[in-house]
Parts: structure tokens; sequence; C-alpha cells
């Protein structure tokens, strides 16, 4: 039978028109999930990237330099041979050729000079400058200095061109160091978050000095690779390419580990921003089911084909593409690229609104797709129920009505016998149960009665909340004031500049008890230290043997042992003699892992040694005892100590270090017991709360005038880092803020398709004696319900999640994970109020007709 | 006594040219126990007249007296309880809960004014419309003639003073209807209840105590004689529904009963 095709493209596409016409609300609601969804993707997206670009420009400027690797001491055949590989994008040489001693009278506590060629400066300074006035030093004469070099010569209003007189040292290995007189001309300034104070000089100037790229710790060869995420073996394929001896390569080779740990943190955050509108625009579309389906059925009974039911069903869902994602990618457009950059700009007035987060074209296009995508998927079910469906069957579909099974049935009797058995008293009388028992119930079983609809409203809400959860986690994580606190304990250190040469006691014992009768002064912890002398010890040999393997080694391990036995004040040799109190005991010994004896330490019975360098937390020396004394009084009886612990050099608690030989860490009492008096070369101030201004204040005015002290501020480091903080939490904030406006919207979306499908029920339910009033307490209760069950699912899931992403972003060692209560208190403590009184509202709204009519007007439901 | 009453009860559906007069100044009185039927035709306005009797519609204007009380005075939960509390409706799409199974259903409006349902009472309302066996069941597993049965016993189970019944055999055949009809009758009969019944169905009708006749929605004038009245007991023959002795027949072919209900002849010859 020959078959002909019919004509019937035009018929499809007229009742694909009415349909769509006749169907408004529906349609309205349901473009309106996919304008949202497009929407949230887009500034999701946009502002995701633009705060990853935040906190990582944030990285930058803390780190004052944006590199890979670095090689010490680069001879020029390595220069070359490095800048000529494939993998290496920039590598640019920088040279510390003097120390800058004084500006004017003013000490400037041994600010370090450096010359670095132009690609440092291009490639690798410029990206890790916030801001920067002025050129790089062309002349000369001519300098560029950090702010913080600027503060501490306590220039306030640097202007270019002004003249600095300052006295400074070349590096060049002499005898013995020259001070020199120079005019410097300001020929620029720049300021970073690295809080470093340093000084940039012109190439003749470096010439100058004499200094090369080769003198040890001197020259840094720094090099930006192409791809950023090397592994140890391009870090050894490098090394084998340019003979290196005793020199150092430095680099993270954690790079690719760590990265995937953020990829992997950042998958899964968009996973679930993904999971969550998805489950938005399928919810829409699904909810609408029922009454298609009726629809669709009456059409399939007058003849019309599945395969053009399926037509019928596609094209709508293209029109509501064709409106709603538009409207979405022109909004998402318009916050992400007008109004969340106005108010990034307003928190930080540095930033061009103009230059924040340009939207990447390719997030219109990942909007597109996955509102087109789920748009379609989400419209299979109606079109893959019509087609496996009668006609009749069609027209008595109603969604979420369940048959029962056995199982259920089970359920059903033991859970009515049970309601039988607690309306039964002892002596067997009837009890009357109970509005307040009998409600609960029926909210509750009312939640779960439509499984698959329980589950969307809760997975959507869980995930909402769960990413806000995270999205707090990750703001939390980059908070200036968390960050600081961490990395520091202390909110004010005073360092005495003059500690190594002159010793002025200018942080005497009634300065300390005057700073400690300061209002908002918390504790104020003193550290001393003094020069000792060790003489020759067999204990030390296996110490000295692994210092002379590593690159800091001072020379030939034979010859340095015999200088050391001939002169063991030699100033390569004498460390210091370090002095805590119970506050600075409490710290180190924390860091140690608590295995110092108070009692003992008190005594001067025990001692911690500092090693020199990173060397392996023994060396043979745990438990041995180690002579000592001052120096200049050999004659005298040495002092006896055991050394019960080995310390990293990061745990030291003084500023200032000695010579090769481990410094010892002893109880204040003990030092001031040994040397009558103790030099305290700093003090660590903690305050009440940390960034007390006015505290700061009134702890800096005690030492008005004084410039040979230095001042390292928390509050200072937090001034800085503010406006970047409030970048992030701008930024970190409304994404939070939009997955759970996600989540509400997507609350009132269920809950009013469920109660319009309850309408019948509603209307049945008052028509046998329910009152409104039951009506309304149900649906409250039902709202609680999926508030309390969601909230506390994210919860369990947040909580180990934020912890898994936390340590995946984790920038700073020492911040520990705090779960964010305050706003997640407040979103759910929201939530619980919108569950209560939105289906209250909605119910008003949409139960406004009469009771016949609701009747009728389901009737064939 | 005078259990329902209205007085000039209107409504009126739109306004002006288009107004649609379903109810135009209905006065009517039913007695505490009578079992009266309401006929008409279609669109005449019975179902409205019932939902206003059961204060599940407002009227435009009039009364409505349920034991005394203008249920149209009510506020909207007063007049729920009150109708929980006296009036059982059943509808005739029967409009169970689909969610519920059998027991639930019957006992929802028990528990919903706080009180623990008469197991006993329910058992023996379950037994005599026949689904002991089916206290667990859905009411999509039940047929059409089973839900109406679990529809009239969810009415009965509070014991109310009125039971308001629209169709409630519209749907079902003729065994089926005769069953729920008997099962109408024996409650209202056993528990002295008034049954207002809208049908369709000749011989339903003729088995009641009194017919009311809607047409345009006016009551029209009654269609029975004091004789007619001794002649039919308020209640049905003994052996059971649509059985009828010679005496009844006898009063049944004097009765001037309008063409469009008259039962068919070979209908009464059967019985």
């Amino acid at each position: 039978m020959k078959s002909f095709k019919v004509k019937n493209r035009n018929v499809i596409l007229q009742i694909a028109g009415n349909t769509y016409r006749g169907s408004k609300n529906r349609n309205r609601l349901t473009i309106l999930a996919i304008a949202l969804t497009a929407f949230l993707i887009t500034v999701v997206l946009a502002l995701g990237i633009s705060y990853w670009e935040t906190v990582s420009t944030r990285t930058l400027y803390m780190q004052g330099m944006d590199f890979d690797i670095q090689l010490s001491e680069p001879r020029e055949d390595q220069v070359e041979k490095i800048r000529s590989m494939d993998k290496v994008k920039y590598a640019g040489v920088m040279v510390k050729c003097a120390i800058l001693e004084k500006y004017q009278d003013q000490d400037v506590h041994n600010m370090r000079m450096y010359w670095l060629d132009d690609t440092v400066w291009e490639k690798q300074c410029i990206p890790a400058m916030e801001e920067c006035w002025g050129t790089y030093p062309r002349a000369e004469n001519e300098i560029m200095l950090s702010w913080t070099a600027l503060t501490e010569m306590g220039i306030t209003d640097p202007q270019i061109g002004m003249k600095l007189p300052v006295t400074y040292y070349t590096l060049k290995e002499v005898e013995e160091q020259i001070s020199l007189q120079k005019e410097f001309v300001l020929s620029g300034y720049y300021r970073d978050y690295s809080g470093i104070d340093r000084a940039y000089v012109s190439a003749d100037f470096y010439a100058q000095t004499g200094v090369t790229q080769t003198d040890f710790t001197q020259g840094l060869l720094v090099i930006t690779l192409k791809n950023p995420l090397y592994s140890k073996a391009d870090i050894i394929e490098i090394q084998n390419q340019i003979d290196i001896n005793r020199q150092t390569i430095d680099a993270d080779y954690e790079t690719i580990s760590n990265f995937l740990q953020v990829l992997a943190g950042l998958t899964g955050f968009l996973f679930m921003i993904f999971l969550s509108g998805y489950l938005f625009i399928y919810n829409t579309l699904t909810i609408s089911i029922a009454k298609d389906i009726h629809y669709y059925g009456q059409l399939k009974t007058m003849g019309m084909t599945a395969g053009q039911l399926k037509m019928l069903i596609y094209l709508q869902a293209l029109w509501n593409s064709a409106l709603g994602i538009p409207v979405g990618l022109l909004a998402g457009a318009l916050v992400a690229q007008k109004i969340v950059p106005q108010i990034l700009s307003i928190v930080n007035p540095v930033l061009n609104a103009g230059e924040i987060a340009p939207v990447q074209p390719w997030i219109y296009l990942v909007a597109v797709v996955f509102a087109l995508f789920t748009n379609f998927f989400g419209s299979r079910r109606p079109a893959a129920v019509l087609a496996g469906c009668s006609p009749v069957e069609a027209l008595h579909y109603l969604a979420g009505r369940q048959k029962i099974g056995r199982r259920e049935a089970r359920k059903e009797k033991s859970r009515e016998e049970r309601v039988r058995k607690e309306a039964q008293t002892e002596d067997g009388e009837k009890e009357e149960v109970g509005q307040r028992g009998f409600l609960p119930r029926m909210a509750a079983w009312n939640m779960f009665r439509d499984k698959g609809q329980a589950c969307i409203i809760l997975l959507s809400f869980t995930i909402a909340v769960t990413i806000f959860f995270l999205a707090n986690v990750v703001v939390k994580q980059n908070d200036a004031k968390s960050i600081l606190n961490a990395v520091s304990t202390r909110d004010l250190r005073i360092l005495n500049e003059t500690t190594m040469f002159e010793q002025k006691d200018l942080l005497s014992d009634e300065k300390i008890e005057e700073i400690r009768g300061l209002e908002g002064v918390k504790s104020v912890s003193a550290v001393t230290s003094c020069e000792i002398v060790v003489p020759y010890q067999e204990i030390y040999l296996t110490y000295m043997d692994s210092l002379h393997q590593s690159r800091y080694t001072p020379g030939n391990l034979e010859k340095d042992l015999e200088s050391w036995k001939e002169d063991p004040e030699g100033p390569f040799w004498a460390p210091r003699l370090i002095g805590i109190d119970d506050i600075g005991f409490t710290l180190l010994n924390e860091r140690l892992g608590g295995i110092l004896d108070q009692e003992r330490f008190e005594k001067g019975e025990i001692a911690a040694a500092l090693n020199f360098i990173d060397l392996s937390p023994d060396q043979g020396l745990v438990g041995k005892k180690t002579e000592f004394y001052f120096p200049g009084q050999q004659e005298k009886p040495h002092y006896t100590i055991e050394i019960a612990a080995l310390a990293d050099p990061q745990f030291c608690p003084a500023y200032f270090g000695g010579g090769y030989l481990p410094s010892l860490i002893v109880s204040e009492a003990y030092a001031k017991q040994l040397s009558g008096t103790a030099f305290t070369e700093l003090i660590n101030i903690t305050y009440d709360e940390a960034f007390l201004e006015a505290t700061e204040q009134s702890v800096r005015s005690v030492f008005t005038g004084e410039t040979q002290l230095s001042f390292s501020s928390k509050l200072e480091q937090y001034v800085d880092m503010k406006k970047s903080e409030d970048q992030v939490r701008v930024l970190g904030g409304s994404i939070g803020i939009l997955m759970a406006l996600l989540a509400i919207l997507n609350y009132i979306n269920m809950m009013a398709a469920n109660i319009q499908n309850r309408s019948l029920e509603f209307a049945v339910l008052e028509s046998i004696g329910m009152t409104v009033r039951q009506q309304k307490t149900i649906l409250s209760l039902e709202g609680i319900g999926y508030a309390v069950i969601s909230c506390t699912l994210s919860l369990m899931a947040g909580i180990p999640l934020g912890y898994l992403i936390f340590n995946s972003l984790k920038q700073y060692e020492q911040l520990p994970y705090i779960i964010p209560w305050g706003y997640n208190l407040l979103l759910i403590f929201t939530i619980v109020l919108i569950c209560i009184f939105v289906p209250i509202v909605l119910y008003q709204k949409m139960q406004r007709q009469g009771m016949i009519e609701r009747l009728k007007g389901n009737a064939e439901m | 006594m005078d259990i329902l009453v209205t007085n000039q009860l209107k409504k009126y559906y739109g306004s002006g040219d288009t107004v649609v007069k379903a109810l135009d100044g209905v006065d009517l009185s039913i007695k505490n126990g009578e079992f009266a039927v309401i006929v008409g035709t279609s669109g005449s306005g019975k179902s409205t007249l019932l939902h206003m009797l059961g204060g599940l519609d407002t009227p435009t204007s009039g009364t409505v007296l349920v034991d005394g009380k203008d249920i149209s005075k009510m506020k909207k939960d007063e007049l729920t309880i009150f109708r929980r509390r006296k009036i059982g409706f059943v509808f005739q799409n029967y409009n169970l809960l689909p969610y519920m199974n059998v027991y639930e259903n019957m006992v929802l409006p028990i528990k919903l004014d706080g009180v623990e349902p008469d197991q006993n009472y329910i058992s023996e309302i379950l037994q005599i419309i026949g689904l002991s066996d089916k206290i667990h069941a859905m009411p999509g597993q039940l047929s059409g003639g089973q839900q109406q049965r679990v529809a009239l016993a969810r009415a009965l189970a509070a014991k109310p003073a009125i039971i308001l019944a629209d169709e409630p055999t519209g749907n079902l055949d003729s065994r089926t209807s005769m069953d729920v009809l008997g099962l109408i009758k024996v409650s209202s009969e056993r528990f002295g209840q008034t049954v207002v019944m809208i049908t369709h169905n000749d011989e339903i009708a003729q088995m009641a105590g009194r017919i009311i006749r809607i047409e345009d929605g006016r009551c029209q004038p009654g269609t029975h004689t004091a004789e007619d009245e001794k002649c039919r007991p308020n209640r049905l023959h003994p052996d059971g529904p649509g059985t009828h002795t010679a005496e009844d027949e006898k009063c049944r072919q004097k009765q001037a009963v309008p063409d469009g209900i008259r039962p068919a002849e070979g209908e009464v010859e059967k019985a």
C-alpha cells in the first residue's frame, strides 16, 4: 500500500499556537522558571569568576610578585638556557644589591634594595601591584619604594621627584661594611598587600654596587611558566638542563594536586548550582503535567497521533525557551555587568566599575545550552507519558495518584492500629484524641504522600541551603580578619631595632607595665634575647654535618669545626639565648605538640633549640645537654641546659637571628637569672578584641617620638586588605543570596502547584468539616516539616562538604575551619518563616472561589 | 418540628441581561426525620438548593434555617464546624480523598472535631455497607458502587442529624442503587435522621416520604395528597428496597405521578 505524506504541519502549528495562548498562566510560570535559571547561571558564573579573580588577585598582591619558580644565584648561561625553554613564559633577574639603613636621621631597619630587569618589573611585579605611581628607576640616582617602605620612612604624602637623602651599604662581599650617603630621587612608588618594605633601584646604581647576580643569596631568576600547573618532573627536567651547582630551585610541587582540589571543589559547587536550576525548571514543567495531559488526552481522542502530540509539546517548550532565555540573559547581563561592578566599585573605589568582571561570552552560551537542555529534558516526561497511555487513561491521569501496594497497605494497617491503640486508655475507655495530635500527623503524612514531589522540594531546598552554607564557608575563609587572626595571634608587635647593636632599653619593664594598664589591652608578652657562646661540643656534630650538606653551608666542614673550636665567639657561630614568658611558652609548646615540661622549663632545666634551617627535627640534639656562656666570660663557669626539642625556625619567638649554631629558647625567668637583666627584643600585644583602633592608638602613643622601634600591626594589614575583603563579601554574599532566592522561589513554585493540585481535596475537606483554619494549619505544618528536614539535611551535608571545600581552597595553613553559623541560622530562620507563611498566602490567593465552584471545577480530576 | 427551613431563598449568577436565576425565591420546610427527595429537570436548581441547605454555597438573598439556626449568617469556619457536626453530605461523584483509605475517609470528619471515632459504630456501618473487608483499601481500588457506599458511610459516621445526598445513585447500576438507598433508609430510621436527596430515578423518588419538585429555580406545588401520605409510610418495605405489597401497589396506582417520573409498568410487574 502506498503511503502519502499528510500535510498537517500547519494544523499542528495552529493547534500548538492555540494551546500555547490558552495556557497563559502556566506558560508565564515556565518562562519565569527558564528565565530565572538562565539568569542565575549567568550571574552565578559571572560572579563566581569575578570572585575567583578577586581572591586570586588578592593572593597575588599578598605575594607581591607573580611567578612560579625561583632559581638562586643564576649564571648568565643558565638564564639564557631557561629563557629559551618551551615551558618558560618569562624569566627575569632580580638582584638584592644594597641595604638602606636610614632616611635622613630615621632608622629604616635594613630595607632591601633590589635591581629588577625589565621582565621581572613588567611581567612579574606590575601584575602583583594594587596601584603604582611613577616609573621604574632609570637614572642612577632614582629610586622606587613600596608603600610600606614609605610608611617606615615616615613619608605620608609621597611626591614623584622628591629628594630622599639616605644612608645605605652595598652587599658586595667585603671585609667590613661601609655605610654610604646618597640623595635619591623618588621616581615612583607602589602599593601591594605583601607588607614588605622594599626599594627598587636602577641598573646603573646596581652596576655601581659591584654585586652580581651569582653572589650568594643575592641574585634570583624569577620564572613564570606557560603552564602554571607543573609537576616535580618538570622542575627536575629544567634542573637537569642547567647544570645546577649548590643553587636552589624554589617551587611549589603541589600545584597540580592543589589545582585538582580546587577544581573538585568548584566542580562540586557548580554541579549543585546546576542541579538546583535543573530541578527548578523540571519541577515547573512536571507540575503542569496533569492538566496538560487531560487536554492532550482530549486531542488524542480526536485522532491526534503520539508523534503529533510530542511535536505539540516540544513546540511549546521551544517558544517558552525563546521567551525565557533572552529575558534571563538580559537580566543576568544587567546584574553581572552593571549592578555588581557598581557595588564593587563603591566598596573598593580603586576598582573602576568598567574593568570589573567582564562577563565572558561562554557564560551566556553555557546558560543558553543548560536552560534549553533542561527545558527539553523536562518536556520529555509529559511527552513520554502521553505516548505511553491510551486516550482514556490520559483523560483520567492524575499526577501523584498512587496505587497502593502490599507494603504500603501493611504500613497503613499498622498506622491505623497504632492510632486506635493510642486512643485506648488502660481501662479500655476511649480517650479524646485532640486535633493537636491529628493535624500534625496528617501534615506529616501529606508531606510524603507524593514522594516525588517531596523529594524535589527537599532536594532543591537542601541543595540551595547547602550552597548558601558553602558560599559562606568560602566567604568566611577569605575573611581578612579570620585570615589575620589565624596567621597571627598577636595584634601588635613592637620590635626594638637596636637589639643587635646599640641595645637601647626601649621596651623597659615600666613601659610594658604601662601598656598592660591600658584599656583594651588583654596581654603583653615580652621576648628577651642576648648573644651567647656555645663552645665546641660533639653533640652538635650531626647538626653541623647536616648544615654543611645544605646550600647554607658556611664552607668546609672540617675547617669550620676547627674554626669553631678555636674561636667559638666568632660571628658565624654565636647563637642567641631567647627568653619567653608564660604566653610565649604556651604558644611554643602548642606548636611543638606539648612536649615541653613547663615546670622544668621555668626552672631552666630544659630549653628548646632552634633549627637554623628546616633540618629534620632531632639532629642528635634532643635529650642532650649543651654548654654555653655569655660573650667575654669564657673563664667563668659555663651553664648547662638540656635540649628538650629542636624547633622549626618558623616557631622562633624572636625576630633577630644568631649564628649557625641553634639558638636556645628558655624561660624569661631563667634568662634573667643568668644575665641579671634581660634585654627585651620585642613585645607582642593582644587586645581584648582584635582590631581595636583606639587601643592601638593608645599603645602607640606610649612610644610617641621613638624612631628605633618598629610596629607590625594586624590592624594596619587589615586596613590594606579591607577593600578586597569587601569585594569578596559582596561577590560571595551575592552568590549565597541568589542561591537562597532560588530555593525560596522553587519552594513557592512547588507549593503553588501543590495547592493548585489539591484544590479539589481542600474543597472536599471543607465540605466534610475541615475548617479553613485547620487547612492552613496543616499547610504550615507541612512547610515547617520541609524546612526542618531540608535544613537538617543541608547542615548534615554542608558541614562535611564545607570542610572538604575549605581544605581544597585553603591558602593559609593556620586558618581553622569555622562553621558560619550566623548567616546560616539567619537563612534557616528565614526559610522556616517562608515555609510557614508562603503556603498560607498561596492558599488564600488560590482558594478564593466558593467551595462548589472548586468541587465542580476539579470534578474531572 | 421543622429541621430545615428556607425563606425566599435566591441564588443568582451573573448580572443584568445575563443573570441566571438558579434559585428564585424558594420557600421550603422539612420536618425532623422526614425522607424527602428533590426532583426536577437538569438545570432546574436541585443541586443549588441542596448546596444551600448544606451551607456549601451562599445564597444571594433569603435565609436557610437548620435546626433553627440561620446558617447564611454564619462565618465560614463556624459554618464548617456546624456542618461537620449536623450534616452529612453525599456527593454524586463521591468526592473521596484519593490518598486516604476507606477507614480514614470515614473517620476524618470525626477526627477533625477532635473526637475519637466510635469504633463499634464504624464497624457496624462498614458491615451494613458490606465493606468490612475493604477497610484498608484505597478509593482507587474500589468500584463506583463501593466508593459511593464509602461516601455514604462517611456521611453517616459522625451521626449527623441531616443527610443531604446529591444523586447518590446517579453513577450506580440499579442493584447497587437499591443497596445504597436501603442503607440511607435504614440509617435514617434507626438514628432518626432527616434525609434530603436529589434523584432522577422515579422508583427511588416514589420511595420517599415527600417529593419536592423544582422547576426554573422555584418549588412547584406538592405532589402528594393526604391519602398518598397515608399510603406511603416514611420507610421502605420491610422486605427490602424495591419490594411492594399489593396494597402498596394500589396506593401507587392512585398517585398522581407526573408522566416523567411514572415507573415503568414492567418494573412494577416484576416487583
